[in-house]
C-alpha cells in the first residue's frame, strides 16, 4: 500500500484511548458540561395508533423546576426540508410535535423541560394525554405487504421442480434491538441561529444535515460533536426524533437542553433489526449440488417509512446455482422504523440459508462443510464479476482444524454428558462491506508531531487507534506522536461509521492525506541544498520515527523537526480523500467467515448453553489485530444473543413493547460466554482499496446464529426454525 | 436540585441526623384515593397517603435534604432533592461521569461503584441515604497517574470496546476480587454477570480480572 | 419519581412511629426505588430502616435459623450457618439478581419484592394489582413469564423471589413487629394469593415491620438445594425453579420439603409432591412419579403453557440432584 515501513499497522497495540476509558474520563454525549444546561424528558404515546384528543400539562407546569412543556399544541411548525443523501428510508419521516397523529406506541407526544433531571422526569409523569385510540397493526403475518423487490436468474420454478432433492422451509426471526450500553442522548445549545449538538451518533455529518433540514438551516449553522459513542451496532446511523426534540426544546426555552433517552425509550425512540418470515425452497441433486432456490422474504417496516437492508445478496452469491428467484416484501406496521443492526440483512438471511444448508447436508448424509465446498462458486453469479478475494474454503479448512470438527459425530443426539446433549455446528458468513467517499486532514507540526482529523466516529471498534496506526506509518511517525481526532462535523467529511466501511473509506483518506504531507516534506528536503537528502529521488526517501532517510541507508537523512525548523515552517498540511469504489464495479467485494459452535442442551430442561465458539475470517488486511480480535469475539457474542436470547416482544393489543428493558430483553451476560476464539486469515484484498482491508465489524456476526442452531440440531436432533431458540422449543 | 457547598463554608453539624428534614414538616392524612389514581398496597404499609390539602401547594417543590459523604476521599456536603440517585448525584452534580447510566434500573451494572467498600448499583441508591458513606468511583481508583492494576489489565487485555460499561465492569471487578470470587474462570463469569457488555468483551474481562486477582 | 420526604429511623420505635403515620420503610431499596422511578410506587414519606439492629443471623433455641430482616442477600448467602444448615437458602440467594444487587438488597426486602410483570411495571397498562379494577393486561397479553399456579381472573403475576421459594419449602416463619407488638406468621400465610384483591400482597398490618425470617429446625441429616431454570445463565428471574430439602434415613425419605418458583403467584409449596415422597425408599422412578404432581391445578396461559412440563421436569431434576439416587 505504501513505500513506507509498516511499524504500527498490523501490530497488536492497545487502544490509544484506553486510559481515558478505564479512568472514566472519556466523555460521552450526555456528559459534556454545557453551561446552563437544563433537562428534557420525552412523554411517549401510550397507544399504538390514533389521535391525541387532549393534553393537560397544568400539573406538570406547576411542579417546581419545570420550565416548559412542548407538544403539538404549542410547538412551532418545523420546515422538515427533504434531506437527500441521508439515511432516512423512503417515506415521510416522523415529524415531532407537528400534528395530533400517533403512529406507534411510544412516539414522542410532548417534552418536559426543567431545571433538574428529577423535576423533568416527574413533570413528564404528570402530563395527562388523552387519545382516540385505534387498533394498531403490529403482526408481520397479519398485515398487507408492500410492493416486492425481486431478483431472478434462470428458471427457479422449473429448476426446483426438476431437482432430485427439495426442501421447503420457513423460518421466523425475532425483532432485535441494538441496546448499546450508552442510551442515545443529545445536548443542544443555540447561539443565535446556530446550533451546537453533542449527540450519540455514528454519523456526525448525517445528524448535522438532518438538523439543518428539519430547521431549514444552512449546514454550516449546525455543529455536531460526538467524540465517544458508547456502542451503536447501527442504532446511531440516522438522526432520531429525540435529537430534533432536544434542539427544538433548546430553541424554545432559550437554554441548552440535555435529553437522554431512558432504556425503555431506546426500544421505540431508535430503530431495530426487523423481524422476518423467510421461506426458502431449495433444490439440489443427490450429491448436494444446488440447482435452484426460491426465497420468499417478508420483513417489518413502519407505516411511514420503507426500510430495506441487504437481505437478498447472500441468496444470490453465497453458493453456486443456476436458478434463483427472490421476493423481498416490506410489511408496513404501526411500529417505528427499523434501522440496520450489525450484519444487517446478511445476518438474517444467513440464519436461513445456513440452517437450510445444514438441513440439506443432514438429509443427504454429507458433511456440512463438504456440502458447502461442493457449491463454492468460481465467480459472483449475480454480478457476473470475479471475486476480489474469496477465501471461504480456507476458512473452512482452518476452522475445521482448529475447532476439532473431526470430533463431531454426524449422528444427532449421539453425544451425551450427564444431563447434557452436546453438539457441533458450523455456518458460513458473508458481508458486503461499505465504501463511502471520505476526506481527512493531516497536519505535521514543527515539533514533529502530527494531528489527523476526519468527521468519523468510534462506537467501539477502535477508530482512534486504527486510524492512528495507519496515519503513523504513512507519516513515518510513532503512535505516540500522532493524534487522530474524530467526532466533530467541523472535521473533513466522511460517510457513516457503519457497514464495516470506516477503515476502507476513512482509512484510505487518512493515508492519502498523510502520504501528501510526507511527500511535501520529502520534496522540501530533496530540493533543499542544506538537507542531507538533497538530490535524492523522492521515491527513494522513507520516513521512520520522524526521520527522513534514504531507503536502505538510514544514516543519510534528517528529522521532520530539523527540516521544518530550517524552512521556518510551522507545519505542513494536506487534505486527503477517498472517492469510493470504482464504478462500474470491477469485482465482487465481500468479507467472509466460517463460524463454529459447540453447544450443550439440557436433555430434559431444554436449556441451551454455548460451550465453545470459533470464527475464522477472510476480512482482508488486519490493521489492528488486538482490536480486531475483540470485535470478532463481540460479534460472536452478539450472535449468541440473536440465536438464544434476543426477542423484542410487542403486545398486539396496543402495540406496547412489553420487554423494553434489560431485565426482560435478554442479551448475553458474562456467564453465557465461555470460550470464544477468532482467527483472521493472513492476507489482503488489494482490489478493494489501497489499504487492502475488507472491513470486519459486520461479518463477524453473520452466520453465528445458524452455527448455534445447527449445533443444537446436532446435539438434539431437533431443528428449530425460529429465533431465538428457547427452552420451550426443545422440551 | 443539588447545590454543593464548599467544605470550609459548612458549619459543623449541630447534631446527629441533621441531614434529614424534620418529619413534622408534612402532615399526612390517610386516604385510599391516591395520587394519580394508583393505589399501591405492596410494601410494608397498606395504603397510600396524600398531603394535607392545606399543604398541597408545597407539593410542587420536592423535599430536599442536607447530606455529607465522602467521594473518592473528598468529603462533600450537599443539599439533594430526595429523589436524586447516587448515580445522578455523581453525574449531574459532581461532574463525575465515570459511573454510567445504562438502564437506571439495576439491570446492567454500568453504574457500579463502591459504597463503604462494597460494589452496588448507584442507580438504585438514593443519595439521601448516604449520610457519612464512603463512595469510590472509577475516578478515584487510580493512584495519581498510576492506574489500578485492574485498570491496567483492562487496557492490556483489551477488555472493552466502546468503553461505556467499562467503569462499571472495573468497579465490579474490584469488588469481585475483594470478595474472593475469582477461583476459576467460571466463578469470575458468574460473579461478573451483573455487568452487561454489549460489545461482548466478556472473554477478555474475565482474563483481566483473573490477571489482577492472580497478582494479588 | 414523585416527591417524598425522608427520615432515617435510629431506633425501631422511631421506625414504627413513622410507619404508623404512613411512612414507607426502605431497606435495600432495589425494588422500591426502581418502582418509584417507574411511578408504580409513589410513597409520600420514606423511612430508612437500614440502621436498625436487625442484621444478625443466629441459631434459634430450637435449632432453627433466624435471619434478621436487614441481613443483605450476600451476607445471608455467605453466612457459614446458612451455608451449612440450609444450602438451599444460600443457593437460592446466590442465584438471584447480581452480586451488586445482593450487596444492597435485604432478606426482608427480598420477600417483599414485587412482581416483574411488565404490565404491573408500566403505569399506562391495565393492572389490577397496581390499580384495582382496571383489568389484567397480562391475561390476554404476553404472558410467557407469568404464573400457572395460584392465579385468578384478576391477576397472573409471579412472585419473583428465589429466596422466598426456599423459605416456603422450609416452612419458615416471618417475624413481625408492629404498633401492637410482635407476632409471627407462617410463610405460607405471609404472601397472599391474588384472588380478587391482587393489590394485597402480604399479610402485613399497618405500620408493621419485618424483623426477620426464621427457618425451623429440621431433622438431620438434611440435604437441600435450589435449581433455577432460566434462558440466560445468570442475572435473570426464574422461568421455573425448585427448592428441595430431604431428610433420608435408612434409605427412606422421612421428611420432604419442596416448593417451586417462577410458576406461582406466590412461592409454590408442593405438598402433593412431598406426600408422595415421604416414607418412600430412594429409587430412580420415585422422582418422576413425585414430580408428576408438581403442576397439579395449573392454569396455563397462551405463552406459558410450556411451564407445566418444565415445572415437572425442574422438580424431578432437583429431587434427583438432592436425593442423590441415580
Amino acid at each position: 500500500m505504501s513505500p513506507q515501513p509498516q511499524a504500527a499497522v498490523g501490530a497488536p497495540l492497545s487502544r490509544v484511548d484506553g486510559r481515558l476509558k478505564v479512568t472514566g474520563k472519556a466523555l460521552y454525549a450526555a456528559e459534556f458540561d454545557v453551561d446552563g444546561a437544563v433537562h428534557a424528558v420525552i412523554v411517549d404515546a401510550s397507544i399504538g395508533r390514533g389521535r391525541i384528543t387532549s393534553i393537560d400539562t397544568r400539573d406538570a407546569e406547576k411542579h417546581a423546576g419545570v420550565l416548559r412543556v412542548i407538544s403539538h399544541r404549542n410547538a412551532p411548525k418545523l420546515p422538515y426540508r427533504d434531506n437527500a443523501g441521508s439515511n432516512n428510508p423512503p417515506g415521510r419521516r416522523l415529524r415531532v410535535f407537528q400534528d395530533d397523529r400517533v403512529l406507534f406506541h411510544g412516539q414522542p407526544v410532548a417534552v418536559v423541560v426543567a431545571t433538574t433531571l428529577e423535576a423533568a422526569q416527574h413533570g413528564a409523569s404528570l402530563v395527562e394525554v388523552e387519545y382516540d385510540a385505534a387498533q394498531p397493526s403490529t403482526d408481520l403475518h397479519e398485515a398487507e405487504p408492500g410492493e416486492p423487490t425481486t431478483y431472478a436468474r434462470g428458471d427457479a420454478d422449473a429448476g426446483l421442480r426438476d431437482a432430485a432433492v427439495r426442501l421447503d422451509l420457513t423460518y421466523q426471526l425475532a425483532r432485535n434491538h441494538h441496546n448499546p450500553m450508552e442510551p442515545h442522548a443529545t445536548i443542544a445549545r443555540w447561539d443565535g441561529n446556530k446550533v451546537t449538538v453533542w449527540d450519540k451518533t455514528q454519523w456526525v455529518m448525517g445528524t448535522r444535515d438532518e438538523i439543518a433540514a428539519v430547521f431549514d438551516l444552512p449546514a454550516d449553522a449546525v455543529r455536531v460533536i460526538s467524540p465517544f459513542v458508547g456502542g451503536g451496532f447501527g442504532s446511531g446511523l440516522r438522526c432520531w426524533p429525540h435529537t430534533i426534540v432536544a434542539a427544538l426544546a433548546a430553541r424554545e426555552t432559550k437554554r441548552p437542553v440535555k435529553l437522554v433517552l431512558s432504556r425503555r425509550q431506546m426500544y421505540f425512540g431508535t430503530g431495530f433489526r426487523p423481524s422476518y418470515e423467510y421461506r426458502l425452497r431449495l433444490g439440489s441433486d443427490r450429491r448436494g449440488r444446488l440447482s435452484a432456490a426460491i426465497h420468499g422474504i417478508d420483513a417489518e417496516t413502519s407505516s411511514y417509512e420503507t426500510f430495506t437492508e441487504g437481505v437478498m445478496a447472500p441468496g444470490q452469491m453465497l453458493y453456486s446455482m443456476p436458478h434463483v428467484s427472490q421476493t423481498y416484501r416490506q410489511v408496513p406496521l404501526d411500529v417505528n422504523t427499523p434501522i440496520w443492526m450489525r450484519g444487517p440483512g446478511f445476518a438474517s438471511a444467513s440464519f436461513v440459508i445456513e440452517s437450510a444448508m445444514d438441513e440439506l447436508a443432514h438429509r443427504l448424509g454429507v458433511d456440512p462443510i463438504e456440502l458447502r465446498r461442493r457449491n463454492e462458486p468460481s465467480e459472483d453469479e449475480a454480478k457476473n464479476l470475479p471475486f476480489s478475494t474469496r477465501r471461504l474454503r480456507e476458512c473452512y479448512t482452518v476452522g475445521a482444524r482448529e475447532f476439532g470438527w473431526d470430533r463431531r459425530n454426524p449422528r444427532t443426539r449421539s453425544t451425551r454428558e450427564g444431563d447434557w446433549l452436546v453438539g457441533m455446528g458450523m455456518a458460513a458468513g458473508v458481508y458486503d462491506p461499505g465504501r463511502f467517499p471520505a476526506q481527512a486532514r493531516a497536519r505535521l507540526d514543527a515539533d514533529g508531531t502530527a494531528v489527523v482529523e476526519a468527521a468519523t466516529t468510534d462506537m467501539g471498534p477502535g477508530t482512534y487507534t486504527s486510524q492512528t496506526q495507519v496515519a503513523a506509518d504513512a507519516l513515518g511517525l510513532t503512535m505516540r506522536t500522532v493524534t487522530f481526532r474524530l467526532g466533530d462535523s467541523l472535521y473533513p467529511q466522511t460517510g457513516p461509521h457503519g457497514g464495516s466501511s470506516t477503515m476502507a473509506s476513512v482509512g484510505s483518506a487518512v493515508v492519502d492525506a498523510c502520504n501528501q504531507v510526507r511527500q511535501q516534506a520529502i520534496k522540501l528536503a530533496v530540493e533543499d541544498e542544506r538537507s542531507p537528502l538533497r538530490g535524492v529521488p523522492a521515491d527513494e526517501v522513507v520516513v521512520r520515527n520522524g526521520r527522513l532517510h534514504v531507503k536502505g541507508n538510514p544514516a543519510r537523512g534528517e528529522t521532520y523537526r530539523s527540516l521544518l525548523a530550517r524552512h521556518n515552517r510551522s507545519h505542513l498540511e494536506a487534505r486527503g480523500s477517498y472517492t469510493g469504489p470504482p464504478t462500474p464495479e470491477r469485482d465482487s467485494y465481500y468479507a467472509y467467515n466460517a463460524t463454529f459452535a459447540e453447544v450443550a442442551v439440557d436433555a430434559t430442561l431444554g436449556l441451551v448453553r454455548v460451550r465453545r465458539m470459533l470464527g475464522v475470517y477472510d476480512a482482508g488486511r488486519i490493521i489492528s489485530p488486538k482490536l480486531a480480535e475483540s470485535q470478532a469475539i463481540g460479534g460472536i457474542v452478539g450472535g449468541i444473543g440473536t440465536a438464544l436470547l434476543e426477542h423484542t416482544v410487542t403486545d398486539r393489543h396496543d402495540g406496547r413493547i412489553v420487554n423494553a428493558n434489560l431485565a426482560d430483553y435478554l442479551v448475553p451476560v458474562n456467564a453465557d460466554v465461555p470460550e470464544v476464539r477468532a482467527i483472521y486469515l493472513d492476507g489482503e484484498d488489494n482490489a478493494g482499496n489501497a489499504l487492502g482491508v475488507k472491513g470486519l465489524g459486520e461479518v463477524v456476526q453473520v452466520g453465528v446464529a445458524a452455527a448455534i442452531g445447527n449445533a443444537v440440531f446436532n446435539a438434539t436432533g431437533r431443528r428449530v426454525r425460529e429465533l431465538p431458540i428457547t427452552a420451550e422449543a426443545l422440551l | 436540585m443539588s447545590t454543593e457547598v464548599p467544605e470550609s463554608a459548612v458549619p459543623p453539624p449541630a447534631e446527629a441526623g441533621e441531614s434529614s428534614p424534620a418529619p413534622s414538616r408534612r402532615t399526612f392524612i390517610a386516604t385510599t384515593t391516591a395520587v394519580g389514581g394508583a393505589v399501591v398496597a405492596g410494601g410494608v404499609i397498606g395504603g397510600t397517603y396524600l398531603l394535607d390539602p392545606e399543604e398541597a401547594s408545597a407539593a410542587d417543590a420536592s423535599p430536599s435534604s442536607r447530606l455529607s459523604l465522602t467521594v473518592n476521599g473528598t468529603r462533600r456536603t450537599v443539599t439533594v432533592d430526595n429523589r436524586t440517585s447516587l448515580l445522578d448525584l455523581l453525574r449531574e452534580h459532581f461532574e463525575l461521569t465515570g459511573a454510567k447510566k445504562g438502564c437506571n434500573a439495576g439491570a446492567c451494572g454500568a453504574c457500579t461503584v463502591l459504597v463503604d467498600g462494597q460494589r452496588v448499583n448507584s442507580c438504585l441508591t438514593l443519595a439521601v441515604r448516604l449520610e457519612g458513606a464512603e463512595v469510590t468511583t472509577i475516578e478515584g481508583l487510580a493512584n495519581g497517574a498510576q492506574l489500578h492494576p485492574l485498570q491496567q489489565a483492562f487496557v492490556e487485555q483489551d477488555a472493552f470496546q466502546c468503553g461505556y460499561c467499562t467503569p462499571g465492569q472495573i468497579m465490579s471487578g474490584v469488588g469481585c476480587i475483594k470478595e474472593g470470587h475469582t477461583g476459576s474462570p467460571e466463578e469470575i463469569r458468574e460473579w461478573m454477570s451483573g455487568n452487561i457488555c454489549r460489545c461482548g468483551c466478556y472473554v477478555k474481562i474475565v482474563r483481566a480480572v483473573e490477571q489482577t486477582a492472580g497478582r494479588k | 419519581m414523585h416527591p417524598f420526604s425522608f427520615t432515617k429511623a435510629e431506633t425501631t420505635r422511631e421506625a414504627l412511629n413513622a410507619g404508623r403515620r404512613g411512612g414507607r420503610y426502605i431497606a435495600g431499596g432495589t425494588t422500591l426505588v426502581d418502582l418509584m422511578r417507574e411511578t408504580v410506587e409513589r410513597p409520600e414519606a420514606l423511612v430508612d430502616i437500614s440502621g436498625l439492629p436487625l442484621d444478625e443471623v443466629s441459631v434459634t433455641e430450637r435449632g432453627g435459623l433466624r435471619i434478621g430482616a436487614l441481613v443483605t442477600m450476600s451476607e445471608a448467602a455467605a453466612h457459614p450457618k446458612v451455608r451449612t444448615l440450609y444450602p438451599v437458602v444460600s443457593e437460592a440467594l446466590e442465584l438471584s439478581a447480581s452480586a451488586q444487587l445482593r450487596n444492597m438488597a435485604t432478606i426482608g426486602g427480598n420477600i417483599m419484592q414485587r412482581t416483574r410483570c411488565t404490565y404491573f411495571r408500566d403505569v399506562t397498562a391495565d393492572c389490577n394489582k397496581r390499580e384495582p379494577g382496571s383489568g389484567c393486561a397480562a391475561l390476554e397479553g404476553f404472558n410467557r413469564t407469568h404464573a400457572i399456579l395460584g392465579t385468578s381472573d384478576a391477576c397472573v403475576a409471579t412472585h419473583p423471589s428465589d429466596a422466598a421459594v426456599a423459605f416456603a419449602a422450609l416452612e419458615a416463619r416471618v417475624h413481625l413487629l408492629g404498633p401492637d407488638g410482635e407476632r409471627q406468621v407462617p410463610f405460607a400465610d405471609f404472601l397472599l394469593r391474588p384472588g380478587n384483591t391482587p393489590n394485597r400482597e402480604q399479610a402485613l398490618r399497618r405500620g408493621e415491620l419485618i424483623t426477620g425470617v426464621e427457618v425451623p429446625a429440621l431433622p438431620r441429616p438434611l440435604r437441600s438445594g435450589y435449581l433455577k431454570v432460566r434462558d440466560r445463565q445468570s442475572y435473570e428471574f426464574a422461568l421455573t425453579s425448585a427448592a428441595v430439602a430431604l431428610h433420608v434415613r435408612g434409605g427412606v425419605i422421612r421428611e420432604a420439603k419442596v416448593a417451586a418458583g417462577g410458576v406461582g403467584t406466590v412461592p409454590w409449596k408442593l405438598p402433593a409432591v412431598e406426600r408422595h415422597l415421604v416414607g418412600e425408599r430412594l429409587s430412580e422412578s420415585l422422582w418422576a412419579a413425585a414430580a408428576e404432581r408438581a403442576a397439579d391445578g395449573s392454569r396455563p396461559l397462551r405463552h406459558n403453557r410450556f411451564k407445566v412440563e418444565l415445572l415437572k421436569r425442574t422438580v424431578e431434576r432437583q429431587l434427583r440432584v438432592v436425593g442423590g439416587s441415580k
